[in-house]
């Protein structure tokens, strides 16, 4: 499935507290997915938002400089209304799926949706398909 | 950490601890040490020294036996900024470690990420070598094939990929130890999954095992390629004693690897082969790697 993608606004409207589901402290391990999700946040302003299978919607940006424990990278948060409560594990590791094959499809090359769907099938990853 | 008594049952030791540049470590320190060197025993990626549980007991009757569990593995304090997890630091904190309990000799017995920390401090320290028995591991730049391939293994650890494979899905202690052992009738009881799973028990808790494959150098350049590139330059004046044991069945280091050290090694018996042994070779073969370690005990002083 594509992952959804909102606006700002829109995802204002559906949520106002964010919890961190997703880190990476190293996007440039690979520099490929560094300069895509780069050129990606810049193309939206710092921030891309996306609503998961489960109807929860998603945020996408760097880490804010001064990070209590120095960290760096780009991290992804679901936003929840204030008194809210969080989707389960499972449900966010489902709605993360369609996010990590987004990334696979804007980077190409070596990095290919079947590739991803294979190694999800063989560790067994929520939104993999079971056999690839 | 509390260690629950259902796995406490088949990981019976003391925790010992030392605090090393600011970060507390968790170890065993077992038997006595005689006039025979210290067997220090290393681990890899995903583990920590419960994978030892089933060799210890064999070989401390005869030797003092030590493993610790790295930063960021097993008991020990986890940094939770993926940058500090260096082949470097995790060698210097172990040379540290070895310096603080005084060993003046030494055995050490490596596996997967324990290789090149063993061998980094070999290199750097071969008057405290007494031998080494190598598993499962390498200690040469160039990547095996299962390392330079996408699928899975640079897949599985890419960016954002690797963050919700490796820390959020606990994809290597869930399920890399089931398809990299042999024996997995042991894993799917309880208590051995419930012990590999203890000190993993959150994202956070992971990032060392998330850091681990992106410290593989796989052309000149990257990380951690001159450091590897010296260590094989190094093999052929390791003077020591050396003793391979390997799984043949490990699709991570073939037993080509085998071969390779014992060409490079200049004293080294012939590789001995489990057949039916995977990459994880602890759950495998305990009973030969206790053998193999008490022939490098009982070979000292010969």
């Amino acid at each position: 499935m594509a992952v959804q993608w909102i606006s700002k606004q829109e995802a204002q409207k559906l949520g106002e507290r964010e919890e961190r589901v997703l880190l990476e402290q190293t996007p440039g391990h690979y520099p490929e997915f560094e300069d895509f999700i780069g050129k990606e946040l810049e193309k939206k302003g710092g921030r891309l938002f996306f609503r998961g299978v489960s109807g929860a919607v998603y945020s996408v940006g760097r880490l804010p400089e001064g990070d209590p424990d120095e960290l760096r990278g780009v991290e992804v948060s679901v936003r929840t209304v204030a008194e809210g409560r969080m989707p389960s594990a499972e449900t966010m590791d489902l709605d993360l799926w369609p996010f990590l094959e987004w990334l696979m499809e804007g980077i190409d090359g070596e990095w290919t949706l079947k590739a991803l769907r294979q190694t999800g099938a063989i560790y067994r990853v929520p939104g993999a398909p079971e056999r690839a | 950490m509390e260690i629950p008594q259902h796995v406490r049952e088949i990981f019976p030791f003391q925790s010992r601890w030392m605090e090393v540049e600011g970060r507390r470590l968790h170890y065993l320190d077992e038997g006595k040490e005689g006039n025979k060197p210290t067997v220090v025993l290393l681990h890899g990626n995903p583990t920590w020294s419960f994978l030892y549980r089933e060799i210890v007991p064999r070989i401390s009757h005869k030797c003092r036996a030590v493993a610790l569990d790295y930063a960021g593995f097993g008991l020990s304090d986890k940094p939770l900024n993926e940058r500090w997890y260096t082949l470097e630091n995790h060698t210097g904190i172990f040379t540290e470690f070895i310096e603080r309990l005084r060993l003046k000799k030494v055995i050490l017995v490596v596996q997967d990420w324990g290789g090149p920390i063993g061998v980094g401090f070999a290199m750097e320290h071969p008057d405290r070598m007494a031998g080494m028995l190598i598993m499962n591991t390498w200690a040469w730049p160039e990547p095996s094939l299962f390392h330079a391939s996408v699928l899975p293994w640079r897949m599985m650890h890419a960016p954002f990929v690797g963050a919700h494979f490796f820390l959020r899905r606990n994809i290597l202690v869930e399920r890399g130890l089931y398809l990299s052992t042999e024996n997995r009738e042991k894993l799917k009881a309880g208590a051995v999954l419930d012990g590999y799973r203890l000190p993993f028990s959150s994202p956070e808790s992971r990032i060392g095992m998330l850091a681990f494959p992106r410290n593989i150098p796989l052309k000149p350049g990257d990380l951690n390629w001159d450091r590897m590139a010296k260590m094989k330059a190094a093999l052929p004046s390791f003077r020591f004693p050396c003793r391979l044991l390997w799984g043949e069945k490990d699709n991570v280091f073939p037993s080509e690897n085998a071969h390779k050290f014992q060409e490079m090694l200049p004293n080294c018996t012939s590789p001995r082969m489990i057949p039916h042994g995977r990459h994880f070779i602890q759950e495998d073969a305990p009973v030969e790697i206790a053998e193999e370690i008490l022939a490098l005990v009982d070979a000292w002083g010969e």
